[in-house]
């Protein structure tokens, strides 16, 4: 019963405008903190990669980066499937609220990955079904955002953005087993995998708070979206006034 | 550390083992995607903002006028 009071709260655009408030600050320090000691780590602390030298450094941006794009995903479709079973409005808000963060986050994913793969492979791109995928996926928040634009009632362009969000939503497992399911070009997993991560802690440790502050950015970065958006979407002048 | 030593550790961070201009774009690119994250949400709150208080003050005075 607790727990559907809480559901429902989520649903009403005052309180959730409150709450994204205080998790912005919240959400920023952490994550502003643990950025800072990880890319330390990584640029400074950590040894060379016995094979790649110092090129693997760009792990510390671009597997973050995949991670929150992955995220920002799954976040954004489950947020739409829940807007288009319970028509919770401030649920579509999310989901529009995370495409811009996904987007820009698959964008550094992929120039990253790229500006890896020239020292490393030899080239700056190859149709490898985890690079193909990522594209695809960075297609999908395009789209999905694209979409939205395209309607001018709001309603409207969050049914039917929604639909793609949930039918895209099938490209996640794809990009994380599509190195297991096909020959890729891609190296495998370098942290969750089968038997543990495969480097030593000093390059593991700040990876991880790489991890952990790109985690936190987001929230920060959706948190302060949602509120514009919740704001944009309320006609009622009583809580504005409290609030604006 | 003396300065000569400074500078040459500085010379190589920079040089990365010859790597340098690819990790320091994928660094500079996360660094601009980052920047470019936190103006853009900061700017569509504040515009939001503005257009809620302009609705608050359009409504306010609508009510001014429906009163006899």
């Amino acid at each position: 019963m607790a727990t559907w009071v809480w559901f429902h709260k989520l649903a009403s655009p005052p309180h959730i405008y409150r709450i994204a408030g205080r998790l912005t600050l919240l959400f920023t320090v952490p994550g502003v903190l643990a950025l800072i000691v990880g890319l330390y780590g990584g640029l400074v602390t950590a040894p060379a990669d016995y094979q790649q030298g110092d090129s693997f450094r760009i792990i510390y941006v671009h597997a973050p980066a995949a991670w929150l794009s992955l995220l920002c995903y799954t976040a954004m479709a489950i947020a739409a499937a829940v807007g288009l079973v319970w028509r919770m409005k401030v649920a579509h808000a999310f989901a529009a609220a995370t495409a811009p963060i996904g987007a820009s986050f698959a964008l550094v994913c992929l120039v990253s990955g790229s500006l890896w793969g020239r020292p490393m492979w030899g080239t700056w791109w190859v149709w490898d079904a985890r690079l193909t995928s990522q594209l695809v996926l960075f297609f999908l928040y395009l789209g999905y955002m694209a979409l939205r634009h395209s309607f001018d009632d709001l309603s409207r362009a969050d049914r039917a953005s929604g639909v793609l969000a949930v039918i895209g939503l099938v490209n996640v497992p794809i990009i994380h087993y599509s190195v297991y399911w096909w020959s890729t070009l891609h190296q495998g997993s370098t942290v969750l995998r089968a038997g543990g991560p495969s480097m030593p802690p000093s390059m593991l440790v700040p990876l991880l708070l790489c991890f952990f502050a790109y985690t936190c950015c987001y929230g920060a970065l959706v948190c302060v979206r949602l509120r514009a958006e919740v704001l944009n979407r309320e006609r009622s002048p009583n809580w504005l006034s409290l609030n604006a | 550390m003396s300065l000569q030593s400074f500078i040459q550790f500085f010379v190589q961070f920079i040089h990365m083992g010859g790597y340098g201009p690819y990790i320091w774009t994928a660094y500079g690119l996360t660094a601009g995607v980052y920047l470019w994250n936190i103006l853009s949400a900061r700017r569509l709150h504040t515009s939001a903002v503005m257009r809620a208080r302009q609705r608050l003050i359009a409504s306010a005075e609508s009510q001014a006028l429906e009163r006899p």
